[in-house]
């Protein structure tokens, strides 16, 4: 379906160029700061704000020594970087000001986390209130991405820490809420980006957290989580999808039915992390959204790699598992193929680009 | 004048609902344009294509952690049976299907990571006590001719990357352990020139009718990485392991660093004028970015450890460099589209 085909059966309201500027508005925006620029001011805030935090920490602890100091301290910051953020324009200012923020959190959360006698929680209590503050002030997309960011790594690192379990579920539930609000229309659009791209890779974090045998707890701790979480990934993305496809016939129940037992599946031999980045893959070709297609084949292959070093299942196990899934998938690929052309040759296949 | 290409943009869900919730969408319509949308998407082709990829990569994957697990119930018979005449029947199935084909295309790549398996499980069943290196040189040697027959730019990446294994397995085996004969910055020196020797080649091969195949950007983007990486590591090691390396030579040092300061150079402009890639040119950008903030902050950081200042200092260098970066990227970027466009106009 493109703008033309609305046009022509009279679906739009007003004329086609409103439409057209609108949209090409947030594309020119896209190709005015390409993803990689972005990750490049962002990783470099990042790297620069480590240095900042150094130099904070160094240069005022020396002279007050007080934890108090360093969380107002970052405070300051951290409103002095979003303020410069909101006011100036221009790469290097907005470099400076996430930088600042960097700084400004890692203060903050140093302070708290000293206040409160090397507990997490109190980070992750700062982290909360701070997050919708900063997310509404800012207008850049690096900072709102990065404000998410924090609530749920304190959250990861709380619940590693303190071996809070119920939090754990809590955390995955909320984020794969977030998500499905974020990714089924309700709260979509640029001001929200942010927040659904961040809430997924920190739903990933949270399922690479359970699906390894980590050193600092027993071998059953973590285990437990893996099925209640790929119960609630697989319900989470096979609902989102049921969502977005109903009442259209396109998608059939039976399918989508059939798509919950699959990552039901592959969630019970252990990798949840790979139920969820199938999942992904299928919300995003709904959505025709290929940056969200590549985060879930990114995160299919990492989970992969994961799966293949967990120790919770034996190898041999893992092999009967992947041979299973493999063979069912190459049956299903062969009976969908009898109604297909015939493949191309693959020399009349258009090229990528021109030759030179 | 409406743009054609942007009216004719197949529209994905987020851009339907940005123009919903602008009210640019007929409200009495909605549920009609939003069908019509749903019924646009081809899950069938999705369906099977990542059906076809996911089995395939799932089943070869199965098989490689079946013969990993080495299972005692299997006779070593059983076992070179099995892989011999995996290895057989999809070789078959991938000249009888035609390697033309994309399916006898994919049957050969899977024959290729078959014969894989088959030399690893023939040393562990005779523990012929062979450096893991050879067995990836010998798997390279063997697919050899697979590859200049199917003419797929995967295939071809698959061997480039056993090739590049056996290689470093090679440099940590033999010649590192060695200590007279090469250290690790002339094994990483000798890395980089295979990998830009393929890069090189390819951007070569690639550019004439015959090997259209071989077009792929992210072929260019993986050899790319993986070249700057070689080299990057040289750097990173004398910026902050000299003094592992204090009473030996240090020319591979210099050599490296000359050939990372070319190789980000002559990338740069290569894949900016030339062979427009953003990709390619901000990996160039990055890398030197992140290079020189790790030397300043080894060179500063030195000294005024315990000062402020210094830590100052190098944030607001990493500022100015990361800043410096993202400009030349959107420079890129923005270059890159114009021609793009002038190209089609």
């Amino acid at each position: 379906m493109t703008l033309r085909d609305l046009h022509t059966l009279g679906l739009l309201k007003g004329p086609v160029e409103g439409a057209d500027a609108l949209l090409a508005a947030d594309s020119k925006a896209e190709s005015d700061a390409p993803w990689i620029a972005r990750f490049a001011l962002g990783f470099g805030a990042w790297l620069a704000g480590v240095f900042l935090t150094g130099a904070v920490v160094v240069g005022f602890e020396a002279i007050f020594n007080s934890e108090t100091v360093l969380l107002l301290l970052g405070l300051i910051i951290l409103a002095g970087g979003t303020a410069l953020m909101h006011f100036k324009r221009g790469i290097f200012a907005q470099q400076l000001a996430l930088a600042w923020n960097f700084a400004g959190y890692f203060c903050v959360m140093i302070g708290t986390h000293d206040l409160t006698r090397d507990d997490f929680l109190g980070g992750l209590i700062a982290a909360v209130i701070l997050c919708p503050i900063i997310y509404w002030l800012s207008r850049n997309a690096v900072q709102r991405f990065l404000s998410v960011a924090w609530v749920w790594a304190l959250l990861m690192f709380h619940c590693g820490d303190a071996r809070q379990g119920v939090l754990l579920f809590v955390g995955i539930l909320l984020l794969v809420a977030v998500v499905f609000g974020g990714l089924s229309g309700w709260k979509s659009g640029p001001f929200w980006r942010p927040t659904i791209t961040s809430c997924l890779i920190g739903l990933f974090g949270f399922l690479w957290l359970i699906s390894e045998e980590w050193q600092w707890v027993s071998d059953s701790y973590y285990s437990q989580f893996r099925l209640p979480a790929g119960i609630v990934v697989a319900l989470g993305f096979s609902g989102l999808l049921w969502f977005l496809t109903r009442p259209s016939t396109s998608v059939g129940t039976t399918r989508l039915v059939l798509l919950g037992i699959v990552l039901l599946a592959v969630a019970w031999v252990g990798a949840p992390g790979i139920a969820a980045a199938v999942g992904l893959m299928a919300v995003a070709h709904e959505r025709r959204d290929r940056w969200l297609e590549w985060l879930g084949i990114l995160a299919l292959i990492w989970f992969l790699i994961v799966f293949y070093y967990f120790l919770g299942v034996p190898l041999f196990e893992k092999s009967l598992w992947l041979m299973g899934i493999g063979v069912t998938l190459l049956i299903v690929r062969i009976f969908l193929s009898r109604d297909e052309p015939e493949p191309m040759l693959l020399a009349d296949d258009k090229p990528e680009h021109d030759s030179p | 004048m409406q743009d054609g290409d942007s009216l004719d943009k197949p529209l994905s869900r987020t851009e339907l609902e940005r123009l919903d919730r602008e009210g640019l969408l007929s409200p009495e319509k909605r549920e009609e344009i939003f069908s019509r949308y749903r019924e646009s998407i081809d899950w069938a082709g999705w369906i099977s294509k990542w059906a076809g990829a996911l089995g395939g990569i799932f089943l070869l994957a199965g098989v490689l952690f079946f013969f990993a697990s080495n299972w005692k119930e299997m006779s070593p018979f059983l076992r070179f049976g099995v892989l011999e005449g995996g290895v057989l029947l999809a070789a078959t199935a991938a000249l009888v299907c035609g390697l033309r084909k994309r399916l006898g295309n994919w049957l050969l790549v899977a024959a290729s990571v078959l014969t894989g398996v088959l030399i690893a499980v023939f040393g562990q069943v005779y523990q012929t006590g062979a450096d893991a290196f050879e067995v990836f040189a010998l798997w390279a040697a063997l697919i050899f001719l697979w590859v200049l027959a199917a003419k797929f730019a995967p295939l071809w990446m698959l061997w480039v990357v056993v090739a590049e294994t056996a290689l470093i397995l090679f440099a940590g085996q033999v010649m590192v352990p060695k200590d007279n004969w090469v250290t690790w910055p002339v094994a990483f020196l000798g890395l980089a020139d295979f990998t830009i020797g393929m890069l090189v080649l390819w951007e070569w091969l690639q550019s004439k009718e015959r090997f259209a195949w071989l077009r792929g950007e992210w072929i260019r983007i993986a050899l790319v990485i993986t070249s700057l990486f070689w080299l990057s590591i040289i750097v990173w090691m004398w910026i902050f392991e000299t003094w592992r390396y204090r009473d030996k030579p240090q020319w591979p040092f210099w050599a490296g660093t000359l050939a990372w300061m070319l190789a980000v150079g002559i990338g740069f402009w290569f894949y900016s004028k030339k062979r427009p890639s953003l990709i390619s040119v901000s990996a160039c950008v990055l890398v030197a970015a992140g290079t020189m903030v790790c030397w300043l902050a080894r060179w500063i950081l030195d000294s005024s450890f315990d000062g402020g200042f210094g830590w100052l200092m190098v944030g607001m260098c990493a500022i100015g460099l990361f800043t410096g970066a993202a400009f030349l990227i959107i420079r890129a970027a923005k270059q890159i589209s114009g021609e793009a466009e002038k190209r089609e106009s």
